[in-house]
Formats: C-alpha cells, sequence, structure tokens
C-alpha cells in the first residue's frame, strides 16, 4: 500500500447500551477510492463522522494525513472535504453563494467557483436559489461544496443515493477526476454495484466490526463461485435453464455436453456480486 | 477565534435572515408599528385639574375656593351645560348648588350641594370632591382650622415635568425589540440546526467559539440596529447616549444568551415561539411596571431583565447618569456571563451531539 492517507486503529463508539462500532481497524492509502460497504445501521456513519471529527472516538485512534484527529480536529478539516448523507445547504443562497462561502471558510483564495460548476454540470443553474433545485442537482452542489478546498481526502456519504442514472454517473465521473488529482476517497455506500464499478477496495461493516477487506476481485475469487448459466431449449421444446460451476476438472465437458444435448438459446458467464458475498458472509443483505 | 471565519458566517447570517420574507416583512411591520404607537401616544401629561361651578345663588363661594397651582375652574351656565361639560371629559368633576343653596346657607340651614362625577371616576376624585365641597362649606361658614400643611416633596420633583406616557412605553418598546429579536436569532440556529448546515459549517476550520461569535454578533446586530434606530427616531438618546448605549449592549448580550437557551430547547420554528413567548412573558414584567407604575414588589429585582429596564427609565426618564446605574450595570454583566455560560453549554451539547 502507498502511503497512508487513513490509519483506524480500534475504535469504538456506543451510543448508550448500542455499540455501534466495535473495535475496527482499517488503513487507505493515498489516491485509493475505498468503498465502507453495508447496511443501514451497520456503523457506516458513524465511523463516517469520527473520521471526520464530527464524533470523537470513546476507544482506538485515527489519524487522517499523518494526524491525530482528535487533537488537530481543524487542521485535518481544512484538508478534507465531506459530502453528507443528507442534503445539508443553505436553502436561501444560490449555487455560487453557497460555494463561495465554504470556500471562505476554507481560507481558499483562488476559488473558480465556474469551474467547479462545470465539473457538476452545474453552470447554469449557479445563480439560482438551492430550493429551486432538483434533488440531483443538490447532490452534484453537495459534492461540489465537498471540493472547494481542493481536498487530500475526501468523505463521501452516499453520494448518489436516490439519484436519477445522469445525476449519480457525474458523481462517479467526479470521484475517479478526483482519484485521478491524487486525492483519497472515503466511500460509504450500500450500492453494491457503485462500489464494485468504483473502488480499490472495498470494506464491509456489519453490526459495527469489519467482516471482510480487500480488492473487489479477491472478494469475489475468494468468496464467489463463478458459473456458466444457459437458457436452452430441451428435447420437449420447453425452456430450461442449466448451470456449470466453473474453476472445477469436469467443466469444459460439461459445456460441451449442453451444446450436443440441447439447442443453446443464451449464454452468460456468471460472477458473484459484492451482494452475494455480503449475504454469505452476514447472512443478510446489503439494503436490508 | 478566527475573524475571517467569524466575519464570514455573519455576512451568511444577514444575507440568510433578509431573505427570510416571514422574519423581514414582520421586522420592518413591527418597527414601523412601534414608532407609530409611540408618536400616537400622548407627548405631554395633562397635569392641570379642571372642576366645573353652577353656584347660581351663591356665586361668592366660588372666591372662596382654594386657589392651588394647576386647579382651574370652569363656570358653567346652567346645571345642564355642567353635567354636558362632565359627560364630554372637558372637566374632572363639578359642583352645582342650584335652587335656594344660598338662601339655606345664610339662614343657617344644611344647603343642598350636588357633586357630579363621570361614571368612571376612580375613588381618589371622588374623595378629593368631597374634600373640596367641605373646604367651600367650611369657608363660607367661617370655620378655619388652626393647622396649616406644607407640601415637601422628597427625591426630583416632577411636578410640573411628568413623563409622557409614550416616554413611560419606551423600555418595553426596547424590550419587545430585543425579545423579538431572540427569537429571530434562535429560529436561525434552529433552522441551522434542522437543515443540517451547522454540520457542514463544523466540519470546516471553524471551530465552536466561531461559530458561537458569529452568532452572538449577528444576534447583537439584529437587535441594536432596530433598537437604535428607535432611540433617534424618538429622540430619547440625547441624555446619557453612552450609558444608555452600554446598557442595551449588556442587555442584548443577555438576550443573546437567552436566544441560545431557546435553540437548545427548540425543533422548529413552533418551538422557538413558544419558548420564546414563555420567556417573552416573564421577562416583559419589569417593563410593563415601569408603564404602569404603582408600588413594585420587591420580587420583580429577581426578574433577569429588571436591571435593563430600571437603568434605560432612569437614564431616558429620569437623565440619572452613570454614578446612580453602577450597581445596576454590574448586575446586568453578572447576568450576561449566567445566561450566556448556560446557552452556550446547552446549545453545543445540542449540536455535538445530534
Amino acid at each position: 500500500m502507498p502511503n497512508e492517507a487513513i490509519r483506524v486503529d480500534r475504535i469504538e463508539y456506543s451510543y448508550g447500551d448500542i455499540r455501534a462500532v466495535q473495535g475496527i481497524s482499517f488503513a487507505v492509502g493515498e489516491g485509493e477510492i475505498f468503498g465502507f460497504l453495508g447496511p443501514n445501521g451497520a456503523g457506516k456513519s458513524t465511523t463516517i463522522k469520527m473520521l471526520t471529527g464530527q464524533l470523537n472516538p470513546q476507544g482506538g485512534k485515527i489519524e487522517v494525513l499523518g494526524m491525530d484527529i482528535a487533537r488537530n480536529r481543524e487542521k485535518v478539516q481544512a484538508l478534507i472535504g465531506i459530502c453528507f448523507e443528507r442534503t445539508n445547504l443553505y436553502e436561501r443562497m444560490s449555487a455560487i453563494e453557497n460555494l463561495n462561502l465554504f470556500a471562505r471558510l476554507h481560507g481558499v483564495k483562488d476559488f473558480d467557483v465556474t469551474e467547479i460548476l462545470v465539473r457538476v454540470g452545474l453552470e447554469q443553474r449557479g445563480r439560482d436559489r438551492v430550493f429551486g433545485l432538483s434533488k440531483g442537482m443538490k447532490q452534484r452542489l453537495m459534492v461540489a461544496r465537498a471540493l472547494v478546498n481542493r481536498p487530500s481526502v475526501l468523505f463521501l456519504d452516499e453520494p448518489t443515493e436516490g439519484l436519477d442514472p445522469a445525476s449519480a454517473d457525474n458523481i462517479r465521473n467526479v470521484i475517479r477526476q478526483e482519484r485521478d488529482r491524487g486525492a483519497t476517497v472515503f466511500l460509504t455506500t450500500h450500492d453494491m454495484l457503485e462500489a464494485d464499478k468504483l473502488s480499490d477496495r472495498v470494506a464491509f461493516i456489519n453490526d459495527g466490526e469489519i467482516v471482510a477487506l480487500d480488492t473487489p476481485d479477491n472478494l469475489k475469487q475468494k468468496f464467489g463461485k463463478r458459473a456458466i448459466r444457459a437458457q436452452v431449449r430441451g428435447e420437449e421444446g420447453k425452456m430450461e435453464e442449466r448451470e456449470i460451476e466453473m474453476d472445477r476438472a469436469g467443466t469444459a465437458t460439461e459445456v460441451r455436453a449442453l451444446f450436443d444435448r440441447d439447442r443453446v438459446i443464451t449464454i452468460h458467464s456468471e460472477e458473484a456480486s459484492l451482494e452475494d458475498i455480503f449475504i454469505k458472509i452476514t447472512g443478510r443483505g446489503l439494503s436490508a | 477565534m478566527n475573524g475571517r471565519i467569524i466575519g464570514t458566517l455573519v455576512a451568511s447570517d444577514f444575507r440568510n435572515f433578509i431573505r427570510d420574507k416571514f422574519v423581514s416583512i414582520m421586522m420592518a411591520a413591527g418597527m414601523a408599528l412601534f414608532i407609530a404607537i409611540y408618536f400616537l401616544m400622548p407627548g405631554k401629561v395633562e397635569e392641570t385639574i379642571k372642576i366645573g361651578l353652577y353656584l347660581p345663588q351663591i356665586p361668592h363661594l366660588t372666591g372662596m375656593l382654594p386657589r392651588e397651582e394647576g386647579v382651574e375652574f370652569y363656570q358653567a351656565q346652567s346645571e345642564e351645560d355642567l353635567k354636558r361639560e362632565i359627560m364630554e371629559r372637558r372637566i374632572l368633576f363639578g359642583i352645582s348648588a342650584p335652587g335656594d343653596g344660598g338662601t339655606s346657607l345664610q339662614s343657617g340651614q344644611r344647603p343642598r350641594i350636588f357633586v357630579y362625577y363621570p361614571s368612571d371616576v376612580p375613588d381618589e376624585i371622588k374623595e378629593m370632591g368631597t374634600i373640596l365641597v367641605g373646604e367651600m362649606i367650611n369657608e363660607a361658614g367661617g370655620y378655619r382650622s388652626g393647622i396649616e400643611a406644607a407640601e415637601i416633596v422628597l427625591g426630583p420633583d416632577m411636578g410640573g415635568k411628568q413623563i409622557p406616557h409614550r416616554n413611560r412605553m419606551l423600555p418595553l418598546l426596547v424590550f419587545v425589540f430585543l425579545i423579538s429579536e431572540t427569537i429571530g436569532l434562535a429560529n436561525l440556529i434552529t433552522e441551522e440546526w434542522r437543515g443540517g448546515t451547522v454540520r457542514a459549517l463544523l466540519t470546516t476550520p471553524m471551530t465552536g467559539v466561531d461559530f458561537f461569535a458569529a452568532k452572538g454578533i449577528t444576534g447583537l446586530w439584529m437587535s441594536l440596529s432596530q433598537i437604535f434606530l428607535l432611540l433617534i427616531l424618538t429622540g430619547s438618546l440625547g441624555r446619557n447616549a453612552l450609558l444608555i448605549a452600554v446598557t442595551l449592549l449588556l442587555g442584548a448580550l443577555m438576550i443573546n444568551g437567552a436566544a441560545f437557551v431557546i435553540a437548545s430547547a427548540s425543533r422548529d420554528m413552533m418551538s422557538v415561539i413558544g419558548w420564546g413567548t414563555l420567556f417573552m412573558m416573564l421577562l416583559a414584567v419589569p417593563a410593563i411596571t415601569v408603564m404602569i407604575p404603582g408600588p413594585v414588589a420587591g420580587w420583580i429585582k429577581v426578574i433577569p431583565s429588571y436591571y435593563l429596564v430600571d437603568i434605560l427609565h432612569r437614564a431616558i426618564n429620569f437623565g440619572i447618569s452613570w454614578e446612580g446605574n453602577l450597581r445596576g450595570l454590574l448586575y446586568l454583566g453578572g447576568l450576561d456571563l449566567a445566561f450566556n455560560f448556560l446557552g452556550i453549554v446547552a446549545l453545543k451539547r445540542k449540536l455535538y451531539e445530534s
């Protein structure tokens, strides 16, 4: 792993008797997109709040960009960008005014508001008050706000949840651009397809504990099964489904037999999805 | 504390406050209404008492009435004229001796003299009328008391320079401005909390101290700008301007602390209005006692706004300067610290733990 942008060492947090985060540890490298996956209530938001200095861990230690966040909260916050799960913009201010406000709070002097609006596709709506923007536009503005200080680490909490495909795609492009710029991206989501598309590595969190952490490919290899799925018309002319597991000694023979015996209508290779793996590990779905 | 961050947030608060149509319309309408109320209230106190007389048979009795400063007599043409003047509130009460009142007096009989009052006359005026008639009769009968009463006024003699109602109302108007801005500030903070913008702010390099300082400055600006405008327009800032300014600053700081407390207990505008009204009802009592003077119980000093109202009343209406108000200013300073400490602790708990 390159230099660590985030190091988390056995952090804990409880809300009364409920243990939201139970001694988790992990590290995220500079320039990496790190997917943090888990269902609602698994501890994702509590973890991101601790990583960004909104909550102090009740145990353990967090270092962001080499600084202990408990002791250097403001210094760390000057170098990170956060896109919250819930829209929290100044509704009576325009998109430009919102961005300028946060640029000034961060002390950014050479801030180019037009450039940032173009990146999120809002250049035509910059002067509109936020209350007049659609949900997708507001979310893109939230991402733009997280970028005003050119952050070294970008925290994105469910950035594409409930968005139209065009808005979601725009946000994914911005995430990739930020990674290309050298920023580290910490992405929490329960959209396994998005995490699979974007993340260099993913961690699964369930009941406040990390249950798996690796690259999506390694996780699929380790926990998933590869198979060939075919639709065939059988001897009596009925449509049937056949599944042949790959990576076995007899796979090639079985595939040949399929073509010899039946009339193959469609055939696909099939990989386990991250959700399949999550279900396999935890016994519950990501959208639960 | 970071001046750039505080200035940026104050400017943003100002913008949001002005763009809240409901709040800004209420603010402008309130200002216009209060100034109108002030100028509609009587600007001077009528200190002359007018008494009507209808004494056709005993006109010499008129000359026997005590001649006091501030007492005028109206000679009615008829009993009907006397009654009309009373009903139309042009005279306070009327004395009538119709028929053979004079003959009765001369012949040693008990004369019949009537004293007419309007229906809503206070008991003190009735008493005054009875004493006056008694004195007239004594003078007419040649009875003279051997005792002479002398008037001695303790403290500033306000005879002839009574405080007009509009000036008595000033502390209440100032107070209403302060408390309405308390609601404005508490609502601004509650909106930030509800909308989550406070989370966005507190994850920038802004510290909690910067946040509270900015909100405090916004609150002071909101309340003091209007109050000074009111005092300038009503010409009340002439005397003791510096003392009044310092008092208002300390009072506004106290009220800011109250706004933090209200914001910490509120979830939306309705709860801000609910808590704000409760505070207003309690804190307005001292200002009401200035407007409607009477014996004030000692417990009123327990109400935190007492010292604010008392210093303003003494400075604006009696011209009492620093020396006479130092103790009140110290109390007010102490209350500022207490209210702001309580407000910041309560609000910080809410903002950081939500």
